[in-house]
C-alpha cells in the first residue's frame, strides 16, 4: 500500500512537472493562425481584403478571407476597422488617396455585406 | 522497491504531463505578430498583399506588409511564391498580381507611381488572344500581360512568337537558361510564361521579374549536364533543347554555359 501511495504521489508530481515544462518552461506552441493575429494586424488584413474586393468584386472570396480572421459576421468587423482608421486621422481623409481610399474600399465591402454605417456612408459612391 | 515506485511514478507522470501540454492542449497564442503565422497562412497573406497592391498601387505599403511577415527579402519571397504558384497551375489572376508585385518590389520602387483610383474596380488585364490553328510549326502563344505601374511599359502580347535567336554564353556565375521575349521592334515583353522541363521535373517562370536585365527577360538556373527543354506556355508543340556544358571564360576560369533563347512576335 505504501508503494502505491508513493507511486501515485510521484505520478502527480511528475504530471505537474510535465505540465509546467510543457506550458511554461518549454512550450510547444500551436502555430499562430490568422484568427490569432493582434487587432491592428487584423485591421490591416481587413483593409487588404477590402482593397482586393474593390478590384475583383469576388464577395465569396472576401467573406472567406474575413472568416479566416475569425469574423463569422464580417459587417461589424469592417465597420470597426473603418472607425479605427478614421479615428487615426487628424482631418477627414480625401476619398481618393491614402486612408480615404481605404475607407472607400471598406464602404464598398460593407455595403456588399449588407452592412451600412454612418461612418462609411460618406465614402459610398 | 519504494525508490522504483517513486521513479516509475515520476517518469509516467512527467510523460503524461508533457504529452498533454505539448500534443493535446498546446499553448495557443493570442495577439500574435504576422511573422508568427504558419507558412501556408503567410502564402495566403502574400497573395492578399499582391491583390491589394493591384488595387491601390502603393508599392511601399506592399513592401511594408511583406516585411511585417518577417521576410527580409520582400522581392525574393514574392518572386519565389509567384514561381511556385505558376508551377502548380494556380489561378492566373493571382499569379499575375504576385508577378506584378514581385517586379515592382525588385524593380525601381522609387519610380513607381500609384495607379489611378476610381470607385469602380479596376478590371484585370485581359489581353488574351483566341487560339487559332497553327499555319506551320511556328509556336502559338496566348498570355495576359502583367501591368506594373510606374515601370517601363510593355507592349501587349498579341500572339505568335517565333524563336529568332539562340546563343550559347560562357559567363561567370550560374548557368542560366535565359529567355527574352520581344516585339519585332525589339521591345521587351513582360509576363510571358515559360515552361522548363527535364527528366523528372518541371518548372515555370515569367519574363519581366528581373527588370534590371530587361522588361522581356526571364531566366532559370540550370544544373550542369542536365538536358532541359524549354517552351512557351500554351505552345506545347514547339520545344527547344538546352544543356549547361563546361566552358572556359575569357578570364580563364572554368564555368558552365548559359543558353539564351530570343522569341519574337511579328
Amino acid at each position: 500500500v505504501r508503494n502505491v501511495i508513493i507511486f501515485v504521489f510521484m505520478l502527480t508530481v511528475g504530471a505537474g512537472l510535465g505540465l509546467y515544462i510543457g506550458w511554461v518552461a518549454a512550450p510547444r506552441a500551436a502555430a499562430a493562425t490568422l484568427a490569432s493575429l493582434r487587432p491592428s494586424a487584423k485591421d490591416e488584413q481587413v483593409l487588404m481584403i477590402a482593397a482586393a474586393y474593390a478590384r475583383d468584386q469576388n464577395l465569396s472570396l472576401a467573406r472567406s478571407r474575413l472568416g479566416a480572421l475569425g469574423f463569422s459576421d464580417p459587417g461589424p468587423a469592417i465597420v470597426d476597422t473603418a472607425q479605427r482608421t478614421l479615428a487615426a486621422q487628424s482631418a477627414p481623409p480625401d476619398p481618393a488617396t491614402g486612408s480615404g481610399r481605404d475607407l472607400r474600399f471598406l464602404a464598398q465591402l460593407a455595403a456588399a455585406c449588407n452592412t451600412f454605417s454612418p461612418v462609411l456612408q460618406p465614402y459610398l459612391p | 522497491m519504494r525508490a522504483l515506485a517513486a521513479i516509475l511514478g515520476l517518469l509516467l507522470g512527467l510523460s503524461l504531463g508533457l504529452g498533454y501540454a505539448w500534443f493535446v492542449s498546446p499553448v495557443e497564442y493570442t495577439d500574435t505578430e504576422p511573422s508568427m503565422l504558419r507558412a501556408g497562412d503567410k502564402a495566403e497573406v502574400l497573395q492578399l498583399i499582391a491583390a491589394a497592391y493591384a488595387a491601390d498601387g502603393d508599392v511601399e505599403r506592399a513592401r511594408a506588409r511583406v516585411t511585417a511577415l518577417g521576410e527580409g527579402d520582400a522581392a525574393g519571397v514574392v518572386t519565389a511564391l509567384t514561381q511556385r504558384l505558376a508551377a502548380s497551375g494556380a489561378e492566373a489572376a493571382s499569379v499575375q498580381s504576385l508577378a506584378a508585385l514581385a517586379a515592382a518590389l525588385g524593380g525601381q520602387p522609387s519610380a513607381v507611381t500609384p495607379i489611378a483610383q476610381s470607385a469602380s474596380p479596376t478590371p484585370a488585364p485581359t489581353d488574351t488572344v483566341a487560339p487559332t490553328p497553327l499555319p506551320s510549326a511556328t509556336p502559338f502563344f496566348t498570355a495576359t500581360p502583367i501591368v506594373v505601374p510606374g515601370l517601363p511599359t510593355s507592349p501587349p502580347i498579341t500572339g505568335l512568337f517565333t524563336l529568332t535567336n539562340t546563343e550559347t554564353l560562357c559567363e561567370a556565375g550560374a548557368a542560366l537558361l535565359q529567355v527574352i521575349a520581344q516585339t519585332a521592334a525589339g521591345e521587351g515583353l513582360r509576363g510571358v510564361e515559360v515552361i522548363v522541363e527535364w527528366a523528372g521535373g518541371q518548372d515555370r517562370f515569367f519574363t519581366g521579374l528581373k527588370p534590371q536585365r530587361g522588361v522581356g527577360y526571364g531566366d532559370f538556373e540550370m544544373q550542369p549536364g542536365v538536358a532541359y527543354t524549354v517552351r512557351l506556355a500554351d505552345a506545347p508543340d514547339a520545344s527547344y533543347s538546352a544543356r549547361a556544358e563546361p566552358c572556359t571564360e575569357a578570364g580563364g576560369n572554368v564555368s558552365a554555359t548559359s543558353v539564351r533563347f530570343t522569341f519574337t512576335q511579328p
